[in-house]
């Protein structure tokens, strides 16, 4: 799945250190998050949207398998 | 360096003190159990590390359960390493002492423990590489890696120098080598540490 976190958070000038305050995880699944290495539960990507005032599916979108 | 997270301060604030206790009792008062007769006695002091064990077992079970999900992941992922490996390796010794290929007694059973922490760590380190992180889920709490060494290079060398009455030339001098690779290990870290930092440094300015 890809993602556009790494957009959003930068156009808010956040480090992935403030974005994973904000979501309450670690630095480092903000990053597997941005890299594409790990796709968030559903709980946490509805967080990710509200967060970003955004739909879900505008931030994560299906990739090639 | 990220900022510790309070799960992981929380973890290190409980770890540490009963993971030093039980260093100490291995240390200083199991070597005593020889000299005690009473039967009660011998039996509470022969049982007493795993006290300190069942500390260090709650802290990590609480940070398990405070982690996120990737971290839960990756604890998941290092634990069924562990398991698989371990049980392997006591089902291969179990095999080969039950057709009497080789002798194994049953202190053996003191090292499944240790095993199985080493395993995990290794799994986890494993499992958090693969999320593309360099750091491992249990020490990623803002304290250096040559910061940790050094310290646990002093806590072992303060364990022998304190017991160096009632340990045996064998023991003193594994904990004394133990100490030395680590503060070496810990020394070569944190002067490799100490150069990139020079050079991050240099090129900012």
């Amino acid at each position: 799945m890809n993602n556009h976190v790494r957009e959003l958070r930068t156009e808010q000038n956040w480090s992935q250190a403030d974005l994973a305050e904000r979501l309450d995880v670690s630095r480092q699944t903000i990053n597997a998050i941005e890299t594409g290495k790990y796709d968030p539960s559903l709980p946490l990507a509805f967080k990710i949207a509200a967060l970003f005032g955004r739909s879900i599916e505008s931030i994560f979108v299906p990739g090639e398998e | 360096m990220s900022k510790p997270r309070s799960i992981h301060r929380r973890y290190q604030r409980e770890f540490w003190p009963a993971m030093l206790l039980y260093i100490a009792i291995m240390f200083l008062l199991w070597p005593l159990l020889p000299r005690v007769h009473n039967e009660l006695l011998k039996i509470a002091l022969t049982l007493l590390p795993v006290l300190p064990v069942l500390f260090v077992v709650r802290a990590k079970v609480r940070l398990v359960l405070s982690s996120d999900e990737l971290e839960q992941r990756i604890h998941l992922i290092g634990l069924a390493v562990a398991a698989t490996v371990v049980s392997t390796l006591s089902l291969v010794g179990g095999f080969l002492a039950a057709a009497d290929v080789i002798q194994l007694d049953g202190t053996i059973l003191v090292w499944v423990w240790p095993a199985l922490v080493l395993v995990y760590a290794a799994g986890r380190g494993w499992a958090s590489r693969r999320y593309g992180s360099s750091s491992d889920v249990l020490c990623n709490n803002g304290v250096t890696r040559y910061r940790r060494l050094l310290v646990v290079a002093m806590v072992i060398a303060a364990v022998a120098g304190l017991g160096r009455h009632q340990m045996s030339d064998y023991q003193l001098g594994m904990l004394y080598g133990m100490s030395a690779v680590l503060g070496v290990w810990g020394l070569v870290l944190a002067i490799l540490h100490w150069r990139k930092q020079q050079r991050d440094d240099h090129e900012a300015s």
